[in-house]
């Protein structure tokens, strides 16, 4: 269990208990890291940063694309009043120029070479080089206030513009003891991590919480198909423990799993979240790997806040319970709602910085009061688990009638013929919305006119969509998640297309 | 290299990748022509087109970067399959 704390306490006890333990293990290369090795890594980078004019906390760009030089380059930061804005290496320079409006970087940090032209702001080069010896005395001071904002991460926003999300030390700390307690996670724990570190679900999951329990992390790379067969072999090597991870990540495994047959790693909890879990590659990974799968339900402005570890038989469809925070279900004008009563889900906890990063119109809409609106729907039920049933923002109003996509995609995946299914909202002229279904066909015979059928058996008629298309896949967002903003505009064209 | 496999590969390409122009030396996962996730779906259409099993020691970045690499591959899974029947 990790203690409250303020932060230069906190973390060089960290460092110093842990000084000759691994904190960091690359499984591409086998090499690894201790804590010691960490705090000689930081100071040195420290150095190399120099000072900064003033006494206020500087806002500067951390674009990484190794996972090993993230936690030496976020504690050179905190030990010198920077605050560390996650940026995605693959970004382009517009994109970065838009964050940058937002925030007015100070300077950027990096450990490759940026393309040509990239922005005009000075640049630190972090080159990731493990010095000789280990520190084990010299404190770290940090020098940012337990409260104001120790990192900021970026969400992709329903508007194109990101949100910019601050998390405090005492933010990351709470949530990290909540959830470590619930699961039993200690610091005999080793970390698998393959997602990537730019998004909360690799930096907060996997590598803040690691360190901040003093546990162990192994990365073999953001997972694919290619290295998938290395992460499984070096988790057994690594003795890995905990995985968080997400669906499109359980079917790799499973797919590679299969073909490996024997000797897989033994994992003792592997925690699935970002997005919807489909029953079927559940229990595919379940039954291949022996082990259950726990869903989590977080987001990166509030961390985790349920998990579902003692409900699995019972309720396995639900994401769990609140974990560190308190939830409630509000309907439209605010009234919290009983159980079973379908609203939005509202959270707050002090795992949640409680605004966004100079974005007031933003924060305004979504922070009120002390608690945070998810745009999620959902209920709880008698025994307290939540049950996520979609995003409010994706429920289609029909002729004054509020459809439930999910509803919908949840039909469709019954049939055998479809692999993937995604149902969205799009302007009409007579309802309001009109329903348009997209599917990715598993078997060739698949035919629209099939799966209207099935709809019509299965659903209300208000309910059946007024197109089915099928497609070869489904359009993605930059965090892997179907993107309901290019079917719209992919609807719009294919019905352009057709006359209608 | 089995010439005979490679249309049937470009098709397989441009079904995954919305009908790109692709050649047999394009480095499809370096120019990202195709990505990570795709992949699985590349290897399950592979399969399914060319009747193989490809192992797990084969799922390396070489052999799924070219339709040329692709190919050979399917040869050479095609040449272990009928030396064991």
């Amino acid at each position: 269990m990790i203690p409250s704390d303020n932060p230069s306490r906190m973390i060089s006890r960290i460092l110093e208990e842990n000084a000759c333990k691994v904190f960091f293990i690359d499984g591409k290369s086998d090499s690894s890291y201790t804590y010691g090795n960490l705090h000689g890594m930081c100071s040195c980078f420290r150095k190399k940063l120099g000072s900064k004019s003033g006494k206020q906390p500087v806002d500067v760009a951390v674009i990484l694309r190794e996972q090993a030089s993230y936690m030496p380059v976020l504690l050179a930061c905190w030990s010198s009043g920077r605050i560390p804005s996650i940026i995605d290496p693959n970004a382009t320079s517009e994109k970065f120029e838009t964050l940058n409006r937002l925030i007015r970087f100070k300077s950027i940090i990096t450990d490759f070479d940026l393309a040509r032209g990239y922005s005009k702001l000075p640049k630190h080069r972090y080159a990731h080089e493990i010095p000789a010896g280990t520190r084990k005395s010299a404190a770290l001071e940090v020098k940012l206030p337990a409260r104001s904002p120790f990192v900021i991460l970026f969400t992709s926003g329903s508007t194109g513009i990101p949100k910019c999300v601050p998390l405090s030390f005492e933010n990351i700390t709470s949530n990290v003891r909540a959830f470590s307690n619930r699961l039993g996670i200690n610091r005999n724990d080793c970390f698998l991590c393959t997602s990537p570190p730019w998004y909360a679900h690799g930096l907060y999951n996997s590598l803040l919480s690691s360190f901040f329990l003093g546990a162990k992390i192994m990365s073999p790379g953001i997972l694919n198909v290619m290295n998938c067969g290395l992460a499984l072999d070096r988790s057994g090597r690594y003795g890995a423990s905990i995985y968080h991870l997400m669906p499109s990540m359980l079917k790799i495994l499973t797919m590679v799993g299969r073909k490996i047959g024997s000797g897989l790693p033994k994992f003792r909890h592997v925690i699935c979240g970002t997005a919807r879990l489909e029953k079927k590659d559940k229990e595919d990974f379940e039954s291949l790997f022996r082990i259950p799968v726990t869903q989590q339900y977080g987001m990166t402005e509030t961390l985790f806040m349920c998990v579902n570890d003692r409900g699995q038989d019972k309720y396995s469809e639900s994401v769990g319970r609140p974990v560190g925070c308190k939830l409630k279900i509000v309907d439209g004008e605010g009234r919290t709602l009983g159980k079973n009563e379908t609203g939005e889900v509202i959270c707050r906890s002090d795992s949640m910085y409680g605004s966004y990063y100079f974005q007031k119109e933003e924060t305004t809409a979504s922070y009120s009061d002390g608690w945070f609106r998810t745009g999620d729907s959902g209920f709880f039920n008698e025994d307290n688990y939540l049950f996520i049933t979609g995003r409010l923002k994706e429920i289609i109003k029909k002729g004054g009638m509020n459809v439930n996509p999910n509803e919908i995609d949840g039909v469709l995946m019954k049939s055998p013929l479809l692999k993937q299914a995604k149902t969205i909202g799009i302007p009409d002229s007579t309802y309001g919305e009109e329903i348009i279904s997209f599917a990715v066909k598993s078997d060739k015979s698949a035919t629209e006119a099939e799966l209207i059928a099935l709809c019509r058996k299965k659903l209300p008629a208000s309910h059946v969509p007024k197109k089915i298309f099928l497609i070869n896949e489904m359009p993605l967002t930059s965090t892997g998640k179907v993107s309901s903003s290019d079917l719209a505009s992919l609807a719009l064209k294919m019905q352009k297309s057709k006359g209608e | 290299m089995a010439a005979k496999n490679v249309p049937r590969i470009i098709k397989i390409i441009k079904d995954l990748s919305k009908n790109k122009t692709v050649g047999i030396d394009t480095k499809l996962l370096d120019s990202g022509v195709i990505d990570s996730l795709m992949t699985m779906k590349l290897i399950e259409m592979l399969e399914k087109e060319f009747s193989v099993s490809i192992p797990n020691e084969e799922f390396t970045h070489f052999n799924f970067n070219t339709i040329k690499a692709m190919s050979e591959l399917v040869d050479r899974l095609n040449i272990k399959g009928s030396k064991k029947k």
